[in-house]
């Protein structure tokens, strides 16, 4: 499946950027090297971007740009773990997950979970809220990313589960444009790790923010 | 953390470090971080180099990895194997990136051959001080690029100024394009 891009002339038209602003960005990480894609036109080599995801990330740059120093929106945008040691009744009382997810995650981290778990948590727990997975897909989601021993890849990587037959199958892939499944396979569930690490982060912090209040 | 300093000729295996002072002639064999780094010679690193501060640098520095600094004043010649990034950057003399150079500001006096295999960024400044040397590029892409004595293939700024002994296959200008009569290009195109 290859995503849908957007070229660097019409982002920047778009967005009113300038190239000066776009490779400061890039510089202080804000967008990662791997959206900077290279195709081959006629006019010769031109860069392009996953659209949904460079768009996203441009509107929460420039959102944000007042109120956060760019190297302190580069730690939330970034997949870098948080050093945080949550469970998941913890998490359930922030309002963080349902206890649809909180009994669906329970058999994965029966402990505290660690960022990685808790973000699967948060993140499974948001799509088996919403409908897209059944309560035994959130568990094929879950093990098969806990069974993924490098996690430095897992977080950088988009996770889907596909159904064929009804049978679900659950895939971690690094590189989604470079991929093709069976065409008899229906997707069901996508989740891209550093998106969802940006919003469990972002909102983590104005929840434990407000118990601080509190 | 600890400072590093040296005079004479060492070799080290890299590390991590406050301010760097270098007198003469280092060969680093992996990777070197620090906050300043200050060197007077000759310095050939097997790794990356990363400065938090500035650096300043007066002679030959080859770097077989990445390197990475807040701020660049360099007189001599400088030659990154990898990718390169600075917010600024002052070089007198020539500058060689093997992959991509990504700069906030740069201003180079060209006195030697210097070649990169593209420069992007805020604002790219490219001056010939002497020598018969030109810089040469794939792309210069920026939001304002006045360059001198270059040979690219590809240029593509909003503002930009094309000085004299340039040439260029294609230039791709959104504001303002400026070509000098003793400069060559083959293919303008106005961006609206």
């Amino acid at each position: 499946m290859d995503e849908e891009l957007i070229s660097k002339k019409e982002l920047l038209e778009l967005k009113g950027i300038s190239y000066g602003t776009l490779y400061r960005w890039k510089r202080k990480r804000l967008i990662p090297d791997e959206w900077f894609v290279r195709r081959s036109t006629h006019t010769g080599q031109e860069t392009f971007f996953p659209r949904d995801l460079i768009l996203e990330r441009v509107d929460s740059i420039m959102n944000s740009k007042e109120e956060v120093s760019l190297d302190g929106l580069a730690k939330i945008l970034s997949g870098a773990p948080l050093d945080i040691s949550i469970t998941l009744d913890e998490m359930k009382g922030l309002g963080m997950i349902s206890e649809a997810a909180r009994s669906a995650a329970e058999p994965f981290f029966p402990g505290a979970a660690d960022f990685d778990g808790a973000l699967m948590a948060y993140s499974v727990g948001r799509s088996l809220d919403g409908g897209d997975l059944s309560t035994e897909d959130a568990g094929t989601v879950i093990r098969n990313m806990t069974a993924t021993e490098d996690r430095e890849t897992l977080r950088r990587s988009t996770v889907r589960l596909y159904r064929k037959q009804g049978v679900a199958f659950c895939v971690v892939l690094f590189d989604p444009s470079k991929s093709s499944f069976d065409i008899s396979s229906k997707l069901v569930f996508e989740m891209n790790m550093p998106r969802a690490a940006a919003a469990f982060k972002a909102d983590i912090a104005s929840k434990r923010g407000e118990e601080d209040h509190e | 953390m600890n400072d590093f300093e040296m005079k004479g000729k060492s070799s080290m295996s890299g590390g991590t470090f406050g301010a760097v002072r270098v007198d003469g002639i280092l060969s680093v064999k992996g990777d070197l971080t620090c906050s300043t780094l200050e060197m007077n010679g000759s310095c050939r690193m097997n790794g990356s180099l990363r400065i938090s501060g500035k650096a300043d640098i007066d002679g030959v520095c080859r770097i077989s990895g990445d390197m990475d600094a807040e701020d660049i004043d360099l007189d001599g010649r400088l030659t990154v194997a990898g990718d390169m990034t600075s917010e600024n950057a002052r070089l007198n003399g020539s500058l060689s990136v093997g992959g991509t150079l990504n700069i906030g500001s740069l201003d180079l006096k060209l006195h030697g051959s210097s070649k990169i295999k593209e420069a992007v960024g805020g604002r790219i400044v490219i001056r010939h001080s002497k020598g018969a040397g030109y810089f040469r590029a794939d792309l210069v892409e920026g939001d304002e690029i006045d360059i001198e004595r270059s040979k690219i293939k590809v240029v593509r700024g909003d503002k930009v100024v094309i000085g004299k002994d340039c040439t260029a296959d294609r230039i791709e200008y959104r504001s303002s394009l400026d070509v000098h009569p003793k400069a060559a290009v083959k293919e303008k195109i106005k961006l609206d």
